[in-house]
């Protein structure tokens, strides 16, 4: 039971941390992700907040970007 | 001689335009277009309403194009064209494919659709196994192909068709593509790179990672 509590936590942790990084993005440029359409900073911020399909798609993103930026794989020639 | 065999050999490509996604896709598209006519191949073009499944059929049943290009949406399981109509289906029509390398340019049609098309005969299958997912300039919307922010990912996709065409194999065409993509995340993780740029690394990286190459590596048009 404390397990899953500390999981709850770490998801919210994890919503929390890609929805800052996404208020980065800039204001000029949409994100077109196949038939799910084509989005604003503020329309995929506000998915991840919904914890819907296209906010879970985008936290994928951003924790494989951070797994990628930690084991060195982008800089690999 | 080689470009004489060349001229003997035929490309189809899908390219409907019903949506921001699929416009970009679309003109994008047309300059794969313009290096196949140039080195002249003989080609179909199934653009905008044209890419249906009808056409599609009708055409890769009577021609067996050596390369299908396919630009549209689909799932793991469908390929569609115009008005998201369904090209490609697993367990339907996936051994149109046999005798042919594909690349789908379309979210996760690699992850069964294209394991299918490979069992049923495809040579080879490239595409991506998740969503292919690119940005897009607000300014640009109505000019596809002055987009920097939308090259930096469609330019990569190109590649694999632009590669093969010149005679590389399937593996050496992806490779292509997947050093591109490389290069483009290095350069925008440079510090002269402005910031704003730097937010496409995250979907580069996304879409370098799940390009893959089914079936035979080795094939070639």
């Amino acid at each position: 039971m404390q397990k899953k509590t500390n999981k709850e936590k770490t998801d919210v942790e994890i919503k929390e941390l890609v929805i800052e990084r996404l208020k980065l993005f800039p204001n000029d440029k949409n994100i077109s992700i196949g038939e799910d359409g084509s989005f604003t900073k503020d329309e995929i911020i506000s998915h991840v907040q919904k914890d819907d399909e296209i906010g879970k798609k985008m936290i994928a993103i951003e924790l494989s970007y951070l797994k990628a930026l930690k084991s060195g794989v982008l800089f690999e020639e | 001689m080689g470009y004489c065999l060349r001229n003997n050999l035929s490309i189809l490509v899908t390219r409907p335009k019903d949506d921001l996604t699929t416009n970009y896709l679309f003109y994008w598209a047309g300059l794969v277009i313009r290096e196949i006519t140039r080195k002249g191949f003989h080609f179909f073009d199934l653009r905008e309403k044209r890419a249906n499944r009808k056409e599609f059929c009708g055409i890769v049943n009577k021609i067996k194009p050596e390369l299908l290009f396919l630009n549209g949406h689909g799932n793991r399981n469908v390929i569609t064209g115009h008005g998201q109509e369904v090209l490609i289906q697993s367990d339907d029509n996936e051994d149109i494919t046999k005798g042919s390398i594909v690349y789908a340019l379309s979210c996760r049609a690699a992850e069964i659709l294209g394991l299918k098309c490979v069992q049923k005969g495809a040579k080879s299958f490239i595409g991506y196994k998740n969503d292919f997912i690119f940005l897009t300039e607000q300014s640009f919307i109505t000019h596809p192909l002055s987009d920097r922010t939308a090259a930096l990912f469609l330019r990569p996709s190109n590649l694999i068709v632009t590669s093969l065409i010149k005679g590389k194999t399937v593996i050496d065409s992806c490779k292509r593509s997947q050093d591109e993509f490389k290069r483009n995340i290095r350069k925008l993780s440079t510090s002269e790179s402005p910031q704003e740029d730097k937010s496409s690394i995250r979907f580069l990286l996304w879409d370098m990672q799940a390009q893959v190459c089914l079936g035979n590596p080795e094939a070639k048009i």
